[in-house]
């Protein structure tokens, strides 16, 4: 199987003044090229932890983090993140908010030598395509304080999305929105994902947001942070909302709960 | 913010900005005349129609002008010399913590120092020519503002910075096209701070041994107990204080119009 990312023995240490806190302990993961992962499990169960090092944003204590073969090192365009606080430019239009990385990026061209940046051309094509995906051609020139939270985390979508990453990190983006935008914009989601695949890792503390979105659900144990449990969901795409009323779906959401549940009296011991 | 508002205070708010305006100036020179009426207000305040005739009068004379025309010099190159130094240092501060261990603990010294108190040092290390009014200006203008911007450049939201690097931002593009942004509505209120300081430091300044400005207006005129030309000093420097508000509060207006605003 292609995987494009291969986790091993990872382990993530904080030391603070209190002493150390282990975050991550001995976590083996392997995530398939255009797969879609969700990650559900209690609040500091290092998940959050995990995807800030997939981005390059924190480094492991020990272990091996591995995305294409390669140990990750730094920040890089090729792993884009989605922030649950949308993390747009307020100084910056939603035109310009999605065109930030595409300025930034450097491409290879066979008839010109070396690396060089986007044409303006293709810079304004890719924006207005992925603006239109996510439907905010109209607001274009509108400044993120302008807009509603589910516009504005589309906006982030789309901004990651047009950087054409191959690993989308999603750190609980729709976690700060009221119950009907996130539903939709797990709609928006799913069907940017059918049309352009992406490998994603979609981190939730909402239990039927990781079953309606994954191909896999990993459950996660607290204290230390380790992988209790995969969970494939063998639900077939396309699926929308009416999925969250099939048998299936609830038989797999009781399982899941069961599991999560189990962890969160664990905790409390 | 939603509040329960009283039935004054809704009245109050239906009226609009400019009439607000008016009666709080037909207010004050009420108020004004009232006391100037007065035995010992009248010492001290002169009433505002004999204000308005040393002005009018003043204004025919060209010793004012080169009052008034001096100190606005003095007062505007000490704060753009100021800005133009603050504005590099306090991205340093605010970028490299070893500079700003180094920096801050002076700034925030020479802070406290009232102007008047190092003015004999800066007699004697400048003279007492024009350098000296600039630079008393400049210090206390230059510290202000410094503190303001790298505050500023402190509180960038990481995220942002996290956004950026995510999508591939060098960390010179990160310091252009994110701390530099995000700093700019520090950058704002950083600008009229140190005007406010530049002007209050103005009559210090001018103590340096000046022949004219606006402070050695007001210093000659109470040695000869002339109150009317000392209220018109002060009220020349304070309508020159709210007139570069104004410009700066319009440049603000343009460059942070992205700024999310608290609505009351």
């Amino acid at each position: 199987m292609d995987n494009i990312v291969e986790i091993r023995n990872l382990t993530k240490i904080y030391t603070g003044r209190k002493g150390e806190t282990i975050a991550l302990n001995g976590v083996d993961l392997d995530i398939a090229r255009n797969e879609f992962v969700t990650i559900v499990g209690p609040s500091g169960c290092g998940k959050s932890t995990l995807l800030n090092i997939l981005s390059g944003l924190l480094e492991p204590t020990s272990g091996t983090v591995l995305c294409n073969g390669k140990p990750i090192e730094g920040t890089s365009a090729d792993r884009g993140v989605v922030f649950q606080q949308y993390a747009l430019f307020p100084w910056l239009t939603v035109r310009k908010n999605i065109e930030y990385g595409l300025r930034r990026k450097k491409i290879e061209d066979s008839s010109r030598k070396g690396w060089h940046r986007m044409s303006e051309e293709d810079i304004r094509a890719t924006s207005a395509k992925y603006m239109e995906m996510v439907q905010l051609q109209d607001f274009a020139e509108s400044y993120p304080k302008e807009l509603s939270g589910g516009m504005k985390q589309r906006v982030a979508l789309a901004r990651a999305y047009a950087a054409n990453p191959e690993l989308l990190l999603l750190d609980e983006p729709f976690g700060a929105l009221d119950a009907q935008t996130r539903t939709q914009l797990q709609q928006d989601l799913l069907e940017i994902w059918e049309k352009e695949k992406k490998t994603c890792l979609f981190i939730t503390h909402d239990i039927e947001e990781a079953i309606i979105l994954g191909q896999r659900v990993i459950i996660m144990s607290a204290r230390p942070g380790r992988i209790k449990e995969i969970v494939d969901i063998d639900i077939p795409y396309p699926r929308d909302q009416r999925t969250k009323m099939s048998e299936r779906f609830n038989e797999i959401k009781n399982r899941i709960w069961s599991q999560v549940y189990e962890e969160y009296l664990e905790d409390r011991k | 913010m939603i509040r329960k508002k009283g039935k004054i205070e809704t009245f109050v708010d239906k009226v609009p900005h400019w009439a607000l305006l008016i009666n709080s100036i037909v207010l004050f020179i009420i108020l004004w005349k009232l006391i100037s009426m007065t035995e010992r207000g009248g010492f001290v305040f002169a009433a505002p129609e004999v204000i308005l005739k040393t002005l009018i009068d003043s204004a025919k004379s060209f010793p004012f002008w080169k009052h008034l025309g001096i100190s606005l010099f003095r007062v505007i190159s000490g704060f753009l010399l100021a800005f133009v130094a603050a504005v590099p240092v306090a991205f340093l501060m605010g970028w490299y913590k070893s500079i700003r261990s180094v920096f801050e603990p002076w700034v925030q010294f020479i802070r406290c120092i009232p102007p008047i108190a190092y003015l004999p040092l800066v007699i004697v290390a400048v003279g007492v020519g024009e350098s000296s009014k600039i630079t008393v200006i400049f210090i206390g203008s230059f510290l202000i503002m410094l503190v303001t911007i790298y505050q500023g450049v402190l509180n960038v939201d990481e995220t942002l910075i996290k956004a950026a690097k995510v999508l591939g931002a060098s960390d010179r593009e990160i310091f252009f096209t994110v701390i530099v942004p995000a700093s700019l509505p520090f950058i704002m209120t950083a600008l009229r701070l140190g005007l406010a300081t530049a002007l209050t430091s103005l009559v210090a300044a001018e103590m340096t041994g000046a022949s004219d400005g606006l402070g050695v207006m007001i210093q000659t005129a109470s040695q000869y107990f002339q109150m009317k030309t000392v209220l018109m000093g002060i009220l020349i420097i304070g309508a020159v204080g709210m007139i570069l508000e104004k410009v700066v509060k319009l440049i603000e207006r343009k460059l942070t119009s992205w700024q999310e605003k608290m609505e009351i």
